[in-house]
């Protein structure tokens, strides 16, 4: 507990010996070795626990065979795994089965695709339990380099923190065997930001950024666009908290942050180019937007300028219809989803858009478990595994979202890697929690969004047992690291920023 | 230096040697076989499948797509409602285009009524809609002097736009 109390911005000892000699020092006094044991001890317990959950709960899913998006992620890793045997066997690549499974419609880009492609490589007729393994396996390793990323950079109490929550959340653990890319992207993200919480300390202590810095930077922004394209609005966020480098670290901030901007659109490219050529029209991440816009706050019945075509969905029906309407025109078929969604919406107000939003907000939030109507075993449900897996999680879950949200409200000024953490974290949640503002929200988008209201909570608990610590033991207040005033008062500006969301939509609705 | 530290320096170069393998095995061990499902085949356009078609000598010369097509009871009794949507050109040519294709085909102009959608941009694609009242006509098979390039069309409802009455309305979200 004692790293609740002192400062986070104490680098640990373990991280001194193996970090960057560079890296600030602090005046603070180490806290008690016993303390860190304690609670490396507790972090290994919980993942221990996590790992045996694992293992328990991939019996539910092992045999569930892929459904909704995961298909079109699987699909894309099929045809990517068989354009690398072309590649091998120097024949040319089967281009019509590309455009179809890897672009697809340009709904979804190709992050989970490219993670699933070495399975049906090695074994393209594997069936769901070997897949599924592997996409646990990938999530499993990713959320250990998250916590170790978390450790390092926050320290052990806020490791400790996302080794509980979300990682024993069940259905959180579920969810890792899915091929939906929602929990992996929220893991880079947590990784991208603490990178650029160490990144930007050490810029603040007079050490500019290092080109491999850029590099990382670079690469896990664009891996967490890969991944879960809606997360683009928070990338964009924590890229533009980055040029605080160049405050802090002036012109020697510039080479790393060209490298990572570069970096960023270079592996964007490939896939911008692909889709924009394959659907003829310009295409930089994804073509679901309009759409979206049009199913979440226009009117459904109008989307084809009348009903779409009955038997389908509110997805497949206009994207048909669109298609056809490209084979009728000659345009391309994304102009024509644009043209549509902005028939849809020509009756939009202020009030309908802000029930939608509330619409979409408690779809985004109220049932952290719905997904469990696909994921169990085929043909069979275990009433008392289900109803377990929806309570642990809902037990869990509430808590969490009132303190990330408290957490979303506090400005701290205790410590300059304290109020990155705080700024980012902002940063990130709300440029997740865009989604029920532009797209019909689902009920498994929270698990990209889990680890950082983790953290979120861990802030609003951190900050109260600072202050409690304060008023007892008066020696102990007070900032150790110099805060930033810009920092504090772009903290305030996020916080008032989200209460003046909350406000205007609940007024307008 | 040790075997793990000069591992440590050169980690690409495992990596290397392990994508070159993964590639060797997967170049052996046959084709994956995606389903596509996420990108089905554009259904044929009703009218160009030949499966129900038009009154012989009717043809449509300007962009379309067809909504919905059916027989349905009427004052004069049964006849075919066939409902289309043009694009690119106003109300008035796409009454008179259409006036001239129902006269080719020997049908009064009052076959067609054309409604422009109302407050669309004027660099919309589609603009509005052609209702037309056509003789009840027979699916077309093999004994029929049609011409149906691809028979299985015939059977799919988002080809043909003859949608079976008990199919859902696509705009409810699970």
């Amino acid at each position: 507990m004692r790293e609740l109390t002192t400062d986070p911005a104490a680098p640990q000892a373990a991280d001194r010996q193996t970090r960057d000699p560079r890296t600030p020092a602090t005046a603070e006094p180490h806290p008690p070795l016993r303390a860190w044991r304690g609670l490396d001890l507790a972090i290994g317990m919980a993942l221990l626990v996590g790992v045996l959950l694992r293992v328990l709960l991939f019996g539910q899913v092992a045999h569930t065979r892929f459904s909704g998006d995961e298909v079109a992620y699987v699909d894309g890793a099929k045809a990517l795994s068989n354009l690398l045997r072309d590649l091998v066997s120097l024949h040319g690549p089967d281009t019509a089965e590309l455009s179809r499974d890897l672009i697809g419609s340009g709904w979804f880009m190709p992050g989970m695709t490219l993670l699933l492609t070495p399975i049906y490589l090695v074994a393209p007729h594997a069936g769901p339990e070997v897949t599924r393994a592997w996409l646990g396996l990938l999530a499993l390793a990713i959320y250990l380099l998250a916590i170790a990323d978390v450790r390092r950079t926050l320290g052990r109490w806020w490791a400790l923190g996302l080794a509980l929550v979300p990682g024993l959340v069940p259905m959180w653990l579920l969810f890792g065997y899915t091929a939906y890319g929602d929990l992996v992207a929220g893991l880079v993200a947590t990784v991208l930001i603490t990178r650029m919480i160490a990144v930007l300390r050490r810029c603040a202590g007079g050490f500019p950024p290092r080109l491999r810095d850029g590099a990382l930077l670079g690469f896990l922004a664009i891996a967490t666009v890969y991944l879960r394209s809606s997360s683009t609005p928070l990338v964009c966020g924590v890229g533009a908290v980055g040029l605080l480098a160049l405050l802090w670290s002036g012109r020697r901030a510039l080479p790393p942050l060209l490298l990572a901007g570069g970096l960023f659109l270079a592996v964007l490219a490939p896939w911008s180019v692909a889709a924009s050529a394959t659907l003829h029209a310009r295409v930089i991440t994804t073509t679901s937007v309009p759409m979206a816009l049009a199913n979440s706050f226009g009117d459904r019945t109008q989307v084809c300028y009348g009903m779409c075509d009955p038997g389908s969905t509110i997805w497949f029906s206009p994207l048909r219809y669109a298609r056809e309407v490209s084979r009728a025109t000659g345009v391309s078929e994304v102009t024509v989803l644009g043209q549509m969604s902005a028939f849809a919406r020509r009756d939009v107000t202020p009030h309908s858009y802000a029930q939608d939003v509330i619409a979409n907000w408690h779809r985004y939030i109220d049932e952290p478990s719905a997904f469990l109507f696909k994921l169990h075993p085929p043909g069979e449900k275990d009433r008392g595994v289900q109803q377990s897996i929806t309570s642990w999680t809902q037990r869990v879950f509430t808590p969490m979202v009132w303190l990330a949200a408290a957490g979303l409200l506090i400005v701290t000024r205790r410590s300059r890697r304290a109020q990155l953490l705080s700024v980012l974290v902002k940063i990130g949640l709300f440029g997740l929690l865009l989604q029920p503002f532009v797209h019909l929200a689902g009920s498994r988008y929270w698990t990209t969004a889990a680890p950082l209201a983790a953290l979120s909570a861990m802030l609003a608990i951190w900050s109260v047992g600072s202050w409690v610590r304060g008023r007892l033991h008066r020696a102990d207040r007070g900032p150790v690291e110099e805060p930033s005033r810009l920092l504090t008062l772009a903290q305030g500006v996020l916080a008032a920023v989200g209460v003046a969301a909350v406000v205007v939509i609940q007024a307008l609705a | 230096m040790t075997v793990i530290a000069r591992l440590r320096r050169r980690w690409y170069l495992p990596l290397a040697a392990l994508v070159v393998v993964l590639l060797l095995i997967g170049s052996r061990a046959g084709r994956a076989e995606p389903t596509g499902s996420y990108r089905p085949l554009l259904p044929a356009d009703a009218i160009a499948s030949g499966c129900y078609p038009l009154p012989t000598g009717m043809r449509i010369d300007f962009p379309y797509q067809v909504r919905s097509d059916g027989d349905v009871d009427g004052p004069h009794g049964r006849h075919r409602r066939l409902v289309l949507q043009y694009d690119e050109i106003d109300a008035a040519t796409a009454q008179r285009r259409i006036t001239a294709a129902l006269r080719r085909a020997g049908l009064p102009a009052r076959a067609a009524t054309v409604t422009a959608y109302p407050r669309v941009p004027s660099d919309a694609l589609v603009r509005g809609e052609i209702v037309l009242t056509l003789p009840s006509v027979a699916r077309a098979g093999a004994h029929s002097s049609a011409h149906v390039p691809d028979p299985a069309q015939c059977d799919d409802p988002f080809s043909t736009k003859r949608f079976p009455p008990d199919w859902p309305p696509s705009t409810s979200y699970a």
